[in-house]
């Protein structure tokens, strides 16, 4: 490991080094290689060794100010709406409620809504693969990573609002606040289609208020849970009668169905319509100490304790609810940086994919992260409840766990047929069909077993002529790693975020030797190159991301 | 004190119901099995199964148990409507869709309790938050924390941290069985649960997952990589177990072949290989079907559900898992009255719930819902809580107080047959 000068993380922030440093003397790290590791990785995604090395070498004012400032001005996309207006519909048209025209047979009406559904799906599926894109290529890391951030944050699901044009809306308006302020992004919210229709708000009429939206506004979105009373949900969603998304996908103030009376709502009493409600959360104590908390257990993987809440929560309401100065704090903090926040933060499944994409410098095949992740449990607008992920451990089931490994193995194409065909399939001949080892599988039950798995994750990319661009032999050789045991410290090393034990090491070193003897390519440097060489280095790569040290980043 | 019996699967339960001097206020159906409940090989005689099918879409309730002597019933639905000669009788009043026809054979034998009219007070149409009031079986709809089938694992078996101990196939995961404490095992189909790789990746994957590495990562992240760890090596101990269960697995019966007639055999392929599981969650999707494919396509549900369930019944009667095992199956809505536009029903309230089971006390629970007392959006209003059911099973059928699991206790059904 390079060792980098001993340097103390500078103080951004007037004032708040020293309170820290009193704080906390023996959490500091020195910068080095591992702290810009985590900067990067938390702030972005998953370096690569290069942005490591570079970083580490710039130092953590420059690195932190680079990710802060040096960023492309935002740029709203258009929804992808103009497949649309090539067959002569109204981009806006609501797909799902496309009526037929009288006198048009059933089988017309049938197909017509199928190619607007699959239409819909593929605009969001395009969209989707754009911002994962540009999470690999990283020329946006903060804004990409609080974007997606914001996405868990406040929660839409597609399954309920069923039309992507509203979730393609909201998803620009998270990306356009992103590293602005959070007062704009509540309002923004408040505002949103996607989520009006989400929360049923557009039931929410005088008379006969609709609570859902209300009480996720105070719950989720800006107060949590303890700081509000039943009676001020029902208040709330009096004043939030009328605010509707419109036909067209665009916010509409309905003052027709609005509730105008007087409401008392957290201790203030008036006539208040949205924008009222919007003002009077904002000025709540308890909205900057709830963003705070979710900032800081997302940054670092840890509950965080009060006094760091609130210290938070204060930095933010001084900054006006603006984002960036409190990433500035928190970046160049640090607790940030200490052994209980290294490396022990289990990855999302969008991050992990896509951190394996930017370790290899991979261009994924079009929509295959969209399915992969789906399968990983953090499917895109498809929460599994309005309170979004849990994230952290809930994200590893014994079965995810096992699918992110078979997830990269699709992305470094190993599941080729001779892997099932020739591996197992001779084992099960040998064997008979009797027990292997402790596995109480039987060979034959594995070979079809394993068939219909390889089937099953090579269905989930589109494009079948797809081919990794990855020459792992290229980047094996130019290290300069010679026996097994270094090739395997070499990948580890660059590859994990979590340097493994001598022993993990040990065992993908001996699973080199054993592989080298399968496809007799006997002992000694791996200066031979061929296509053995190359499958052998990418059934080490699947194995090394499978572990559970590359879940953690 | 209030009853509240532990289902321990050890046999340890004897003495220990003795000493709490409960006998006599025992539920019934918990006190029976009570006797068997012991661990022989690998089948465990007694320890009580819930086999929960879900119907995720909005079952049209009154397309399921038909009232076929309502003349508004057939006013209402011009197109969906089932012609009275097609029911399948119940009495003179409700009849079963005639996609139900092996159902029908479980109600005859006494094996199937219907529930009508089943809801909760202020009805939500949206499937994923009316889902959110089923699954955690809360007041106000909201999914977080547990959910009940979480919450009763907790207070059940709580001390058993074995992932099977809830068991979930299939695609769709209900939220009911979400625990923040216990990992359940789920996975779609046994030809998805298995690490892809070969022998020589398999044990070196199996060897990076062994618990104390030489030198440890320290910190927060070495705790981290414990419990990724104890996760690995459990997916590694069930998946081979799993897939050679299903593979293994010779049906009395043949099941249907389609998504849930599979994952009702992996049901009962587990149960025989001995895995140590309370309950067993599958679902049936797509009934959210809305205009003019609707009645075509509720049949074929129907007729999927109805051979999925019949078949699992089949090919576990007369053995001791019957004896053990119930199966209850519901849907997060029931449909509105009047038909739509497009020759469909709209999402509704009240729908049925169902039982099954030799355990189960067959018959009607509950009432059929009114086609005349409708609420203000012309949804039939419900005169059972969803609730009451789950708090049967809960109780009756687990033994465990409903306080420990619902938000209140709610009134029990005689659903579950006495000794």
């Amino acid at each position: 490991m390079m060792t980098a000068p001993s340097l103390r993380l500078p103080s951004l922030v007037a004032g708040v080094s020293l309170a820290l440093a009193v704080a906390a003397p023996a959490q500091e790290q020195s910068w080095g290689r591992r702290s810009a590791e985590h900067l990067l990785a938390r702030a972005g995604f998953a370096p690569t060794t290069v942005e490591i090395e570079t970083a580490a070498s710039e130092g953590p004012s420059a690195v932190v100010d680079r990710l802060l400032k040096e960023r492309r001005a935002w740029k709203k996309v258009p929804p992808l709406l103009v497949k649309y207006s090539e067959f002569g519909l109204d981009p806006r048209q609501r797909p799902l409620d496309e009526k037929l025209p009288e006198g048009k047979a059933l089988e017309e009406l049938i197909a017509r809504r199928r190619f607007l559904r699959d239409q819909d799906r593929s605009q969001f599926l395009d969209y989707f693969d754009r911002w994962v894109r540009s999470m690999i290529r990283g020329d946006a890391p903060l804004r990409d990573r609080m974007t997606l951030f914001w996405h868990g944050f406040f929660t839409t699901s597609f399954q309920v609002v069923r039309r992507k044009y509203e979730m393609i809306n909201q998803h620009e308006m998270l990306r356009e606040h992103a590293l602005g302020s959070f007062a704009d992004l509540l309002r923004g919210i408040a505002h949103d289609p996607a989520m009006l229709i989400y929360l049923d708000n557009n039931t929410n009429v005088e008379g006969h208020p609709n609570e859902n939206f209300a009480r996720e506004l105070m719950e989720l979105y800006s107060l949590g849970e303890g700081n509000y009373t039943e009676v001020d949900v029902r208040e709330a969603a009096r004043a939030l009668t009328g605010a509707w998304a419109g036909a067209f996908g665009e916010y509409e103030f309905h003052p027709e169905v609005h509730d105008s009376g007087e409401k008392t709502i957290l201790g203030k009493t008036g006539n208040f319509g949205p924008e009222e409600l919007l003002d009077i959360l904002l000025e709540q104590p308890a909205c900057a100490r709830w963003v705070a908390t979710k900032l800081l257990r997302y940054f670092e993987g840890v509950e965080p304790s009060a006094e760091r809440v609130e210290e938070y929560a204060s930095a933010l309401r001084e900054a006006d609810y603006e984002i960036m100065p409190v990433l500035e704090k928190l970046f160049s903090d640090p607790l940030f940086y200490s052994e209980e926040t290294l490396g022990a933060r289990i990855q999302g499944p969008i991050e992990f994919m896509v951190g394996i994409c930017r370790k290899l410098d991979l261009d994924p095949p079009d929509y295959y992260l969209f399915r992969a992740t789906a399968e990983l449990g953090q499917c895109f607008y498809d929460p599994p409840t309005v309170k979004g992920w849990d994230g952290g451990s809930a994200w590893i089931t014994n079965s995810s766990l096992m699918m992110r490994g078979n997830c990269v193995g699709v992305l470094l194409d190993v599941f080729r047929s001779e892997y099932v065909t020739a591996e197992v399939r001779s084992a099960s001949a040998d064997a008979g069909d009797g027990m292997v080892g402790t596995a109480v599988m039987s060979p034959q039950t594995k070979a079809e077993a394993m068939a219909q798995a390889v089937a099953r994750m090579v269905s989930l990319k589109d494009d079948r002529g797809w081919e990794p661009n990855l020459n792992l032999t290229r980047l094996v050789v130019r290290s300069g790693a010679r026996s097994d045991e270094e090739i395997a410290a070499f990948l580890a090393e660059d590859w994990l975020a979590v340097e493994p034990s001598e022993r993990v090491v040990s065992i993908m070193g001996e699973f080199i030797a054993r592989e080298r003897a399968a496809y007799g390519l006997g002992a000694g440097p791996l200066l031979m190159s061929g296509p053995n060489v190359e499958l052998l280095l990418r059934r080490l790569a699947h194995l090394l991301f499978s572990l559970p040290e590359a879940q953690l980043g | 004190m209030k009853t509240k019996q532990m289902i321990d699967r050890r046999g340890v339960l004897q003495s220990g119901l003795a000493l709490m001097g409960g006998a006599a206020m025992l539920p019934v159906a918990c006190a029976t099995g009570a006797g068997a409940r012991t661990r022989e090989g690998s089948s465990l005689a007694g320890a009580k199964r819930l086999v929960l099918v879900e119907l995720f879409g909005g079952n049209d309730g009154l397309e399921t148990v038909i009232p076929y002597e309502e003349d508004i019933y057939h006013n209402n639905r011009p197109t969906t409507r089932i012609p009275k000669k097609e029911v399948l009788p119940i009495d003179d009043y409700r009849g079963f869709h005639p996609a139900m026809p092996n159902l029908r054979r479980a109600w005859d034998e006494g094996r199937m309790a219907i529930v009508e009219g089943c809801g909760y007070p202020v009805p939500v149409l949206s499937h994923f938050k009316s889902f959110e009031i089923w699954h955690p079986c809360r007041e106000i709809g909201r999914a977080s924390g547990d959910g009940w089938v979480g919450r009763l694992r907790a207070e059940a078996w709580g001390d058993d941290d074995r992932t099977e101990t809830v068991v979930h196939i299939g695609s769709h995961l209900p939220y009911s069985l979400h625990s923040s404490d216990h990992a359940m095992l789920a996975f779609e189909a046994p030809e998805s649960y298995l690490f892809i790789g070969n022998e020589r990746d398999e044990s070196a994957y199996a060897e990076a997952g062994k618990p104390g590495m030489d030198r440890e990562t320290s910190g927060g992240a070495g705790r981290v990589l414990e419990r990724l760890r104890r996760k690995l090596r459990d997916a590694q101990e069930t998946s081979p177990r799993v897939i050679e269960a299903a593979r293994r697995y010779e049906p009395r019966v043949e099941y249907p072949r389609d998504e849930l007639g599979r994952s009702m055999r992996v049901v009962a392929a587990m149960i025989e290989a001995g895995f140590d599981t309370s309950v067993f969650s599958v679902a049936l999707g797509n009934f959210d079907t809305h205009g003019p494919a609707q009645k075509v396509k509720h049949r074929e549900l129907l007729a999927s559900w109805d051979g999925a369930v019949s078949a699992f019944l089949a090919d576990i009667a007369g053995t001791q898992t019957e004896e053990d095992t119930i199966v209850l199956a519901y849907s997060e809505f029931g449909r509105r009255l009047a038909e739509n536009a497009s020759n469909g029903t709209d999402h509704g309230a009240a729908g049925p719930m169902f039982l099954f089971g030799k355990p189960v006390e067959g018959g009607l629970y509950g009432a059929h819902p009114s086609l005349t007392d409708l609420d203000s959006d012309g949804n039939l209003k419900h005169n059972t809580d969803f609730r009451s059911v789950i708090g049967t099973v809960v109780q009756d059928w687990f033994g465990v107080e409903q306080a420990a699991v619902l938000p209140r206790e709610f009134p029990t059904l005689p659903l579950l047959r006495k000794a």
